[in-house]
Protein backbone atom coordinates (compact mmCIF):
# COMPACT_ATOMS: atom_id res chain seq x y z
CA UNK A 1 0.00 0.00 0.00
CA UNK A 2 2.91 2.23 1.15
CA UNK A 3 4.24 1.48 -2.23
CA UNK A 4 1.46 2.30 -4.41
CA UNK A 5 1.04 5.60 -2.65
CA UNK A 6 4.53 6.65 -3.35
CA UNK A 7 5.09 5.36 -7.07
CA UNK A 8 1.43 7.49 -7.38
CA UNK A 9 2.31 10.82 -6.15
CA UNK A 10 6.23 10.59 -7.66
CA UNK A 11 4.48 9.70 -10.74
CA UNK A 12 2.24 12.20 -10.94
CA UNK A 13 4.99 14.86 -10.20
CA UNK A 14 6.65 13.52 -13.42
CA UNK A 15 3.85 13.60 -15.04
CA UNK A 16 3.63 17.16 -14.34
CA UNK A 17 7.19 17.82 -16.39
CA UNK A 18 5.85 15.67 -19.06
CA UNK A 19 2.51 18.27 -19.16
CA UNK A 20 4.51 20.67 -19.42
CA UNK A 21 7.05 19.90 -22.34
CA UNK A 22 3.92 19.20 -23.80
CA UNK A 23 2.33 22.14 -23.61
CA UNK A 24 5.61 24.19 -24.95
CA UNK A 25 4.91 21.45 -27.61
CA UNK A 26 1.71 21.62 -29.04
CA UNK A 27 1.46 25.60 -28.40
CA UNK A 28 3.67 25.50 -31.51
CA UNK A 29 1.93 22.68 -33.10
CA UNK A 30 -1.98 23.97 -32.41
CA UNK A 31 -0.40 27.80 -33.70
CA UNK A 32 1.41 26.16 -36.70
CA UNK A 33 1.26 22.45 -37.42
CA UNK A 34 4.81 22.14 -36.83
CA UNK A 35 6.81 19.89 -34.61
CA UNK A 36 9.53 21.81 -33.24
CA UNK A 37 12.40 19.23 -32.73
CA UNK A 38 14.23 22.17 -31.21
CA UNK A 39 12.07 22.51 -28.19
CA UNK A 40 14.36 20.62 -25.86
CA UNK A 41 17.20 22.28 -27.26
CA UNK A 42 16.04 26.05 -26.55
CA UNK A 43 15.21 24.41 -22.80
CA UNK A 44 18.37 22.82 -22.16
CA UNK A 45 19.99 26.55 -23.37
CA UNK A 46 18.10 28.37 -21.05
CA UNK A 47 18.72 26.15 -17.94
CA UNK A 48 22.15 26.64 -18.57
CA UNK A 49 22.04 30.12 -18.47
CA UNK A 50 19.83 29.36 -15.27
CA UNK A 51 22.80 27.03 -13.75
CA UNK A 52 25.35 30.06 -14.67
CA UNK A 53 23.08 32.63 -12.60
CA UNK A 54 22.58 30.44 -10.00
CA UNK A 55 26.50 29.44 -9.71
CA UNK A 56 27.30 33.07 -9.61
CA UNK A 57 24.55 34.81 -7.93
CA UNK A 58 23.89 32.16 -5.33
CA UNK A 59 20.30 32.72 -5.51
CA UNK A 60 18.65 29.64 -7.02
CA UNK A 61 15.47 32.11 -7.56
CA UNK A 62 17.50 34.51 -9.69
CA UNK A 63 18.43 31.94 -12.05
CA UNK A 64 14.87 30.68 -12.23
CA UNK A 65 13.65 34.06 -13.26
CA UNK A 66 16.42 34.43 -15.98
CA UNK A 67 15.55 31.18 -17.24
CA UNK A 68 11.60 31.76 -17.59
CA UNK A 69 13.08 35.20 -19.14
CA UNK A 70 15.29 34.14 -21.51
CA UNK A 71 12.75 30.70 -22.51
CA UNK A 72 10.55 33.99 -23.61
CA UNK A 73 13.21 35.78 -25.43
CA UNK A 74 14.68 32.60 -26.87
CA UNK A 75 11.24 31.68 -28.25
CA UNK A 76 10.34 34.89 -29.82
CA UNK A 77 14.23 35.19 -31.74
CA UNK A 78 14.15 31.80 -32.99
CA UNK A 79 10.83 32.38 -34.59
CA UNK A 80 11.79 35.92 -35.92
CA UNK A 81 15.22 34.89 -37.34
CA UNK A 82 15.02 31.05 -38.29
CA UNK A 83 11.15 29.83 -38.73
CA UNK A 84 9.57 33.06 -40.19
CA UNK A 85 11.66 32.84 -43.85
CA UNK A 86 10.13 29.16 -44.20
CA UNK A 87 6.70 30.71 -43.77
CA UNK A 88 4.79 30.17 -47.07
CA UNK A 89 7.73 27.18 -48.05
CA UNK A 90 6.68 23.63 -48.31
CA UNK A 91 6.10 22.43 -44.20
CA UNK A 92 8.77 19.56 -44.24
CA UNK A 93 11.59 23.29 -44.54
CA UNK A 94 10.18 24.67 -41.14
CA UNK A 95 10.97 21.05 -39.76
CA UNK A 96 14.39 20.59 -41.40
CA UNK A 97 15.25 24.29 -39.86
CA UNK A 98 14.12 23.01 -36.41
CA UNK A 99 16.16 19.97 -36.65
CA UNK A 100 19.28 22.57 -37.64
CA UNK A 101 18.39 24.93 -34.82
CA UNK A 102 18.55 21.78 -32.07
CA UNK A 103 22.29 21.08 -33.52
CA UNK A 104 23.27 24.81 -33.73
CA UNK A 105 21.66 25.24 -29.89
CA UNK A 106 23.19 21.90 -28.52
CA UNK A 107 26.74 22.85 -30.30
CA UNK A 108 26.50 27.09 -28.94
CA UNK A 109 26.35 25.32 -25.58
CA UNK A 110 29.02 22.93 -25.78
CA UNK A 111 30.67 25.58 -26.29
CA UNK A 112 29.65 27.92 -23.42
CA UNK A 113 28.99 25.77 -21.03
CA UNK A 114 30.99 22.53 -21.43
CA UNK A 115 29.59 18.73 -22.11
CA UNK A 116 30.02 17.47 -19.26
CA UNK A 117 26.98 16.60 -17.11
CA UNK A 118 26.40 19.49 -14.63
CA UNK A 119 23.66 19.05 -11.38
CA UNK A 120 21.25 21.50 -11.19
CA UNK A 121 20.05 22.58 -7.54
CA UNK A 122 16.18 22.35 -6.18
CA UNK A 123 14.30 25.65 -4.89
CA UNK A 124 13.29 23.36 -1.81
CA UNK A 125 14.21 20.47 0.25
CA UNK A 126 14.62 17.09 -2.24
CA UNK A 127 14.16 14.65 1.30
CA UNK A 128 10.88 12.63 1.39
CA UNK A 129 8.42 14.01 3.22
CA UNK A 130 6.77 11.77 5.43
CA UNK A 131 3.39 11.35 7.16
CA UNK A 132 3.70 9.93 10.92
CA UNK A 133 6.72 8.06 9.63
CA UNK A 134 5.71 6.81 6.20
CA UNK A 135 7.77 7.77 3.36
CA UNK A 136 5.49 9.68 0.61
CA UNK A 137 7.87 9.09 -2.15
CA UNK A 138 7.88 12.88 -2.84
CA UNK A 139 9.87 15.81 -1.70
CA UNK A 140 8.81 19.53 -0.82
CA UNK A 141 10.75 20.60 -4.25
CA UNK A 142 8.50 18.09 -6.00
CA UNK A 143 5.49 19.18 -4.25
CA UNK A 144 6.64 22.76 -5.98
CA UNK A 145 6.90 21.47 -9.76
CA UNK A 146 3.54 20.42 -9.41
CA UNK A 147 2.29 23.50 -8.24
CA UNK A 148 4.16 25.35 -10.75
CA UNK A 149 2.87 23.55 -13.89
CA UNK A 150 -0.23 23.15 -12.57
CA UNK A 151 -0.41 27.37 -11.88
CA UNK A 152 1.30 27.75 -15.03
CA UNK A 153 -1.19 25.60 -16.85
CA UNK A 154 -4.43 27.15 -15.59
CA UNK A 155 -3.22 30.58 -16.22
CA UNK A 156 -2.54 29.69 -19.50
CA UNK A 157 -5.54 27.55 -20.28
CA UNK A 158 -7.92 30.58 -18.36
CA UNK A 159 -5.46 33.52 -20.84
CA UNK A 160 -6.26 31.22 -23.72
CA UNK A 161 -10.65 31.34 -22.81
CA UNK A 162 -10.88 34.68 -21.21
CA UNK A 163 -8.72 37.24 -22.84
CA UNK A 164 -8.74 39.11 -26.75
CA UNK A 165 -5.33 38.43 -26.39
CA UNK A 166 -6.09 34.64 -26.19
CA UNK A 167 -9.16 34.94 -28.49
CA UNK A 168 -6.51 36.02 -31.14
CA UNK A 169 -4.45 33.29 -30.84
CA UNK A 170 -7.21 30.66 -30.92
CA UNK A 171 -8.64 32.45 -34.02
CA UNK A 172 -5.32 32.31 -36.34
CA UNK A 173 -4.77 28.74 -34.91
CA UNK A 174 -7.37 27.47 -35.88
CA UNK A 175 -8.11 29.49 -39.30
CA UNK A 176 -5.23 31.67 -40.36
CA UNK A 177 -7.08 33.43 -43.48
CA UNK A 178 -10.52 34.10 -41.58
CA UNK A 179 -8.36 35.80 -38.53
CA UNK A 180 -6.26 37.77 -41.54
CA UNK A 181 -9.04 38.84 -42.95
CA UNK A 182 -10.59 39.99 -39.50
CA UNK A 183 -7.45 42.56 -38.92
CA UNK A 184 -5.84 40.02 -36.56
CA UNK A 185 -1.37 39.96 -37.13
CA UNK A 186 -1.39 36.35 -37.56
CA UNK A 187 2.47 37.03 -37.63
CA UNK A 188 2.94 38.67 -34.56
CA UNK A 189 0.40 36.03 -32.51
CA UNK A 190 2.57 33.14 -33.99
CA UNK A 191 5.81 35.16 -32.56
CA UNK A 192 3.93 35.15 -29.07
CA UNK A 193 3.31 31.42 -29.28
CA UNK A 194 6.74 30.68 -29.76
CA UNK A 195 7.46 33.18 -27.05
CA UNK A 196 5.07 31.52 -24.77
CA UNK A 197 6.47 27.83 -25.77
CA UNK A 198 9.85 28.88 -24.81
CA UNK A 199 8.27 29.89 -21.59
CA UNK A 200 7.22 26.83 -20.65
CA UNK A 201 10.30 25.23 -22.44
CA UNK A 202 12.12 26.90 -19.77
CA UNK A 203 10.40 26.18 -16.54
CA UNK A 204 9.88 22.41 -17.74
CA UNK A 205 13.87 22.71 -18.10
CA UNK A 206 14.22 24.05 -14.37
CA UNK A 207 11.62 21.40 -12.87
CA UNK A 208 13.38 18.36 -14.48
CA UNK A 209 16.98 18.87 -14.49
CA UNK A 210 17.47 18.16 -10.57
CA UNK A 211 16.43 14.70 -11.80
CA UNK A 212 18.37 14.20 -14.67
CA UNK A 213 21.20 16.15 -14.97
CA UNK A 214 22.16 19.18 -17.72
CA UNK A 215 24.04 18.35 -20.63
CA UNK A 216 23.66 19.52 -23.93
CA UNK A 217 21.04 16.61 -24.92
CA UNK A 218 19.47 16.20 -21.58
CA UNK A 219 16.52 18.51 -22.83
CA UNK A 220 16.40 16.39 -25.77
CA UNK A 221 15.68 13.20 -24.26
CA UNK A 222 13.22 14.81 -21.89
CA UNK A 223 11.77 15.69 -24.84
CA UNK A 224 11.44 12.57 -26.88
CA UNK A 225 9.26 11.56 -23.93
CA UNK A 226 7.30 14.39 -23.76
CA UNK A 227 6.19 14.62 -27.35
CA UNK A 228 2.28 14.25 -28.25
CA UNK A 229 1.72 11.34 -29.91
CA UNK A 230 -0.04 11.75 -33.20
CA UNK B 1 -20.63 53.16 -37.92
CA UNK B 2 -17.85 54.53 -39.66
CA UNK B 3 -19.29 56.20 -43.81
CA UNK B 4 -19.31 53.50 -46.65
CA UNK B 5 -17.14 54.23 -49.39
CA UNK B 6 -16.40 54.02 -53.14
CA UNK B 7 -14.39 50.94 -54.58
CA UNK B 8 -12.30 51.34 -57.61
CA UNK B 9 -9.87 48.81 -58.77
CA UNK B 10 -7.79 50.01 -61.36
CA UNK B 11 -6.04 47.97 -64.33
CA UNK B 12 -5.33 45.16 -61.61
CA UNK B 13 -3.46 42.09 -62.51
CA UNK B 14 -3.05 39.29 -60.40
CA UNK B 15 -2.17 35.55 -60.55
CA UNK B 16 -0.90 32.78 -58.87
CA UNK B 17 2.76 32.12 -59.60
CA UNK B 18 2.73 31.79 -63.20
CA UNK B 19 -0.95 31.73 -64.08
CA UNK B 20 -2.14 34.98 -64.32
CA UNK B 21 -5.67 34.97 -63.32
CA UNK B 22 -6.41 38.90 -63.92
CA UNK B 23 -5.11 40.54 -66.84
CA UNK B 24 -5.91 44.64 -65.88
CA UNK B 25 -9.33 44.78 -64.49
CA UNK B 26 -11.19 47.85 -63.56
CA UNK B 27 -14.16 48.14 -61.39
CA UNK B 28 -15.65 51.06 -59.72
CA UNK B 29 -18.31 50.32 -56.97
CA UNK B 30 -20.16 53.41 -55.84
CA UNK B 31 -20.95 54.17 -51.99
CA UNK B 32 -23.66 52.77 -50.64
CA UNK B 33 -24.76 50.68 -53.75
CA UNK B 34 -24.68 46.85 -54.57
CA UNK B 35 -22.12 45.76 -57.62
CA UNK B 36 -22.33 42.71 -58.77
CA UNK B 37 -19.32 40.77 -60.46
CA UNK B 38 -20.22 38.58 -62.39
CA UNK B 39 -18.67 35.47 -64.66
CA UNK B 40 -18.30 31.26 -65.34
CA UNK B 41 -15.58 29.55 -63.32
CA UNK B 42 -12.48 30.74 -63.81
CA UNK B 43 -12.78 34.42 -64.82
CA UNK B 44 -11.03 35.57 -61.95
CA UNK B 45 -14.10 36.72 -59.81
CA UNK B 46 -12.39 35.30 -56.63
CA UNK B 47 -9.28 36.37 -57.31
CA UNK B 48 -10.50 40.18 -57.59
CA UNK B 49 -11.88 39.93 -54.46
CA UNK B 50 -8.68 38.22 -53.03
CA UNK B 51 -6.19 41.04 -54.63
CA UNK B 52 -8.67 44.08 -53.49
CA UNK B 53 -8.33 42.00 -49.54
CA UNK B 54 -4.96 41.74 -49.68
CA UNK B 55 -5.04 37.99 -49.88
CA UNK B 56 -3.00 38.12 -52.73
CA UNK B 57 -0.85 41.04 -53.90
CA UNK B 58 -1.53 42.42 -56.67
CA UNK B 59 1.59 42.95 -59.78
CA UNK B 60 -0.25 45.90 -60.98
CA UNK B 61 -2.94 48.64 -60.85
CA UNK B 62 -4.14 50.62 -57.82
CA UNK B 63 -7.06 49.97 -55.44
CA UNK B 64 -8.67 53.54 -54.24
CA UNK B 65 -10.88 53.43 -51.03
CA UNK B 66 -13.13 56.54 -50.93
CA UNK B 67 -11.14 58.09 -54.10
CA UNK B 68 -8.23 57.21 -51.92
CA UNK B 69 -5.65 54.87 -53.21
CA UNK B 70 -4.65 52.66 -50.46
CA UNK B 71 -1.25 50.68 -50.45
CA UNK B 72 -1.95 46.79 -50.55
CA UNK B 73 0.32 45.28 -47.54
CA UNK B 74 -1.85 42.14 -46.30
CA UNK B 75 -5.28 41.50 -45.41
CA UNK B 76 -4.62 42.26 -41.93
CA UNK B 77 -3.85 46.08 -43.14
CA UNK B 78 -6.81 46.06 -44.94
CA UNK B 79 -9.38 44.74 -42.90
CA UNK B 80 -8.26 47.32 -40.62
CA UNK B 81 -8.62 50.09 -43.40
CA UNK B 82 -11.85 49.04 -43.64
CA UNK B 83 -12.43 46.34 -46.51
CA UNK B 84 -14.12 43.04 -45.21
CA UNK B 85 -13.69 40.07 -46.94
CA UNK B 86 -15.90 37.47 -46.55
CA UNK B 87 -14.85 34.43 -48.48
CA UNK B 88 -16.75 31.83 -49.99
CA UNK B 89 -17.43 28.57 -48.25
CA UNK B 90 -19.21 30.08 -45.02
CA UNK B 91 -15.81 30.22 -43.85
CA UNK B 92 -17.39 30.32 -39.57
CA UNK B 93 -14.09 29.19 -37.27
CA UNK B 94 -15.82 25.70 -36.32
CA UNK B 95 -13.80 25.35 -33.30
CA UNK B 96 -15.15 28.94 -31.68
CA UNK B 97 -18.55 29.96 -30.43
CA UNK B 98 -20.94 32.11 -32.54
CA UNK B 99 -19.93 34.66 -29.89
CA UNK B 100 -15.93 34.49 -30.22
CA UNK B 101 -16.71 34.42 -33.71
CA UNK B 102 -18.22 37.73 -33.89
CA UNK B 103 -15.61 39.20 -31.37
CA UNK B 104 -13.04 37.88 -34.12
CA UNK B 105 -14.51 40.26 -36.09
CA UNK B 106 -14.32 43.04 -34.18
CA UNK B 107 -10.68 43.00 -33.78
CA UNK B 108 -9.93 44.49 -36.93
CA UNK B 109 -10.79 47.82 -34.93
CA UNK B 110 -9.56 46.77 -31.40
CA UNK B 111 -7.92 50.06 -30.36
CA UNK B 112 -10.91 52.97 -31.07
CA UNK B 113 -13.62 50.83 -29.42
CA UNK B 114 -14.58 50.86 -25.75
CA UNK B 115 -16.10 47.79 -23.78
CA UNK B 116 -19.80 49.52 -24.33
CA UNK B 117 -19.00 50.27 -27.96
CA UNK B 118 -18.31 46.35 -28.54
CA UNK B 119 -21.18 44.94 -26.51
CA UNK B 120 -23.24 47.20 -28.49
CA UNK B 121 -22.06 46.08 -31.77
CA UNK B 122 -22.76 42.54 -30.12
CA UNK B 123 -26.39 43.56 -29.67
CA UNK B 124 -26.98 45.05 -33.10
CA UNK B 125 -25.95 41.73 -34.43
CA UNK B 126 -28.21 39.61 -32.77
CA UNK B 127 -30.73 41.78 -33.53
CA UNK B 128 -30.08 41.46 -36.51
CA UNK B 129 -29.57 37.29 -36.80
CA UNK B 130 -32.03 36.09 -34.37
CA UNK B 131 -31.00 32.36 -34.58
CA UNK B 132 -27.34 33.39 -34.05
CA UNK B 133 -28.55 35.27 -30.14
CA UNK B 134 -30.02 31.86 -29.29
CA UNK B 135 -26.77 29.73 -30.17
CA UNK B 136 -24.43 32.50 -28.76
CA UNK B 137 -22.64 29.76 -26.76
CA UNK B 138 -22.58 26.64 -29.33
CA UNK B 139 -19.63 26.28 -31.10
CA UNK B 140 -19.92 27.32 -34.66
CA UNK B 141 -19.29 23.97 -36.31
CA UNK B 142 -23.02 23.03 -35.03
CA UNK B 143 -24.91 25.31 -37.53
CA UNK B 144 -26.37 25.03 -40.44
CA UNK B 145 -25.70 25.97 -43.51
CA UNK B 146 -27.57 29.25 -43.47
CA UNK B 147 -27.09 29.98 -40.01
CA UNK B 148 -23.22 29.41 -41.48
CA UNK B 149 -23.67 32.39 -43.76
CA UNK B 150 -25.32 34.67 -41.34
CA UNK B 151 -22.83 34.33 -39.34
CA UNK B 152 -19.95 35.41 -41.34
CA UNK B 153 -22.11 38.19 -42.84
CA UNK B 154 -22.58 39.45 -39.30
CA UNK B 155 -18.66 39.09 -38.34
CA UNK B 156 -17.80 41.12 -41.05
CA UNK B 157 -20.67 43.40 -40.34
CA UNK B 158 -18.77 43.39 -36.31
CA UNK B 159 -15.87 44.97 -38.02
CA UNK B 160 -18.12 48.14 -39.22
CA UNK B 161 -16.62 47.99 -42.67
CA UNK B 162 -16.37 50.86 -45.32
CA UNK B 163 -16.81 48.19 -47.83
CA UNK B 164 -18.36 44.71 -47.78
CA UNK B 165 -16.82 42.32 -50.81
CA UNK B 166 -19.09 39.15 -50.32
CA UNK B 167 -17.88 35.91 -52.00
CA UNK B 168 -20.45 33.27 -53.27
CA UNK B 169 -22.64 34.27 -50.33
CA UNK B 170 -25.12 31.93 -51.94
CA UNK B 171 -23.04 28.87 -52.84
CA UNK B 172 -24.66 25.47 -51.48
CA UNK B 173 -27.64 27.05 -49.99
CA UNK B 174 -31.16 25.31 -50.21
CA UNK B 175 -33.01 28.11 -52.52
CA UNK B 176 -35.36 29.52 -49.82
CA UNK B 177 -31.87 30.43 -47.64
CA UNK B 178 -30.18 31.67 -50.73
CA UNK B 179 -33.56 34.45 -51.31
CA UNK B 180 -33.10 35.20 -47.47
CA UNK B 181 -29.79 35.81 -47.48
CA UNK B 182 -30.20 37.78 -50.90
CA UNK B 183 -32.91 39.66 -49.32
CA UNK B 184 -30.13 40.64 -46.51
CA UNK B 185 -27.64 41.74 -48.83
CA UNK B 186 -30.12 44.35 -50.61
CA UNK B 187 -31.10 45.63 -46.67
CA UNK B 188 -28.12 46.07 -45.62
CA UNK B 189 -27.13 48.87 -49.20
CA UNK B 190 -30.67 50.11 -48.80
CA UNK B 191 -30.86 50.62 -44.77
CA UNK B 192 -27.27 50.67 -43.99
CA UNK B 193 -25.91 52.17 -47.10
CA UNK B 194 -23.06 49.85 -46.69
CA UNK B 195 -21.10 49.44 -50.32
CA UNK B 196 -21.30 45.69 -51.34
CA UNK B 197 -19.23 44.24 -54.28
CA UNK B 198 -21.15 40.59 -54.35
CA UNK B 199 -19.51 37.86 -56.54
CA UNK B 200 -21.53 35.66 -57.84
CA UNK B 201 -22.37 32.60 -60.14
CA UNK B 202 -26.03 32.67 -59.60
CA UNK B 203 -26.26 35.67 -62.13
CA UNK B 204 -30.11 36.20 -61.99
CA UNK B 205 -30.44 36.54 -58.80
CA UNK B 206 -27.78 38.50 -58.07
CA UNK B 207 -28.83 41.02 -60.65
CA UNK B 208 -32.32 40.95 -59.04
CA UNK B 209 -30.76 42.84 -55.65
CA UNK B 210 -27.55 44.47 -58.03
CA UNK B 211 -27.74 48.25 -58.72
CA UNK B 212 -24.53 47.73 -60.77
CA UNK B 213 -23.11 44.54 -63.00
CA UNK B 214 -19.65 44.00 -63.94
CA UNK B 215 -19.24 40.60 -66.27
CA UNK B 216 -15.62 38.99 -66.47
CA UNK B 217 -14.57 36.26 -69.08
CA UNK B 218 -10.76 35.12 -68.26
CA UNK B 219 -9.55 37.60 -66.57
CA UNK B 220 -11.10 40.67 -68.00
CA UNK B 221 -13.92 43.01 -67.61
CA UNK B 222 -16.30 42.26 -70.58
CA UNK B 223 -19.15 44.44 -69.82
CA UNK B 224 -20.27 46.79 -66.87
CA UNK B 225 -23.38 48.12 -66.81
CA UNK B 226 -26.61 49.03 -64.95
CA UNK B 227 -27.82 45.83 -63.61
CA UNK B 228 -31.23 46.08 -65.65
CA UNK B 229 -29.44 46.77 -68.52
CA UNK B 230 -27.39 43.49 -67.98
CA UNK B 231 -30.07 41.10 -67.20
CA UNK B 232 -31.80 42.68 -70.36
CA UNK B 233 -29.31 41.93 -72.34
CA UNK B 234 -30.30 38.87 -74.03
CA UNK B 235 -26.80 38.23 -75.56
CA UNK B 236 -24.71 38.66 -73.20
CA UNK B 237 -26.73 36.64 -70.67
CA UNK B 238 -26.39 33.57 -72.69
CA UNK B 239 -22.91 33.80 -73.81
CA UNK B 240 -21.00 34.78 -69.84
CA UNK B 241 -24.23 34.77 -67.80
CA UNK B 242 -26.00 31.31 -68.72
CA UNK B 243 -29.57 32.47 -68.14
Amino acid sequence: MTEFLQFTLSGIVFGMIYAAIALSLVLIWRGTRLLNFAQGGMAMFTTYMAIEVVYRTGSYWAGFVVALAAGLVLGAVCELAVIRPTLNKPPLNAVIVTIGLLILLEGLAGIFFGAQPRSFPAAFSIVGLRVGGTPLGVSRFDVFVAGAVLVTTLALAAAFRYTSAGLRMRAAAFNATVARLSGIRVARVITVGWALAGLLGALAGVIVSPSTFLDPNSMTRSSSSGSPRR
Amino acid sequence: MPASASLEADGLVAGYGEVVALHGVSISAAAGAITAVLGANGAGKTTLLRAVSGLIRPRRGRVLLGGEQVAIRSPEQMARTGVAHVPEGQAVIAELTVEENLRVGMMARPGRRSRSDRAAALDQAYQRFRPLAQRRRKLAATLSGGERQMLVIARALTSQPRVLLLDEPSLGLAPRVMAQVMDLVLQLSRENGLTIVLVEQNARSALAVADHGVVLNLGRVVASADAEALAADVALRHHYLGF
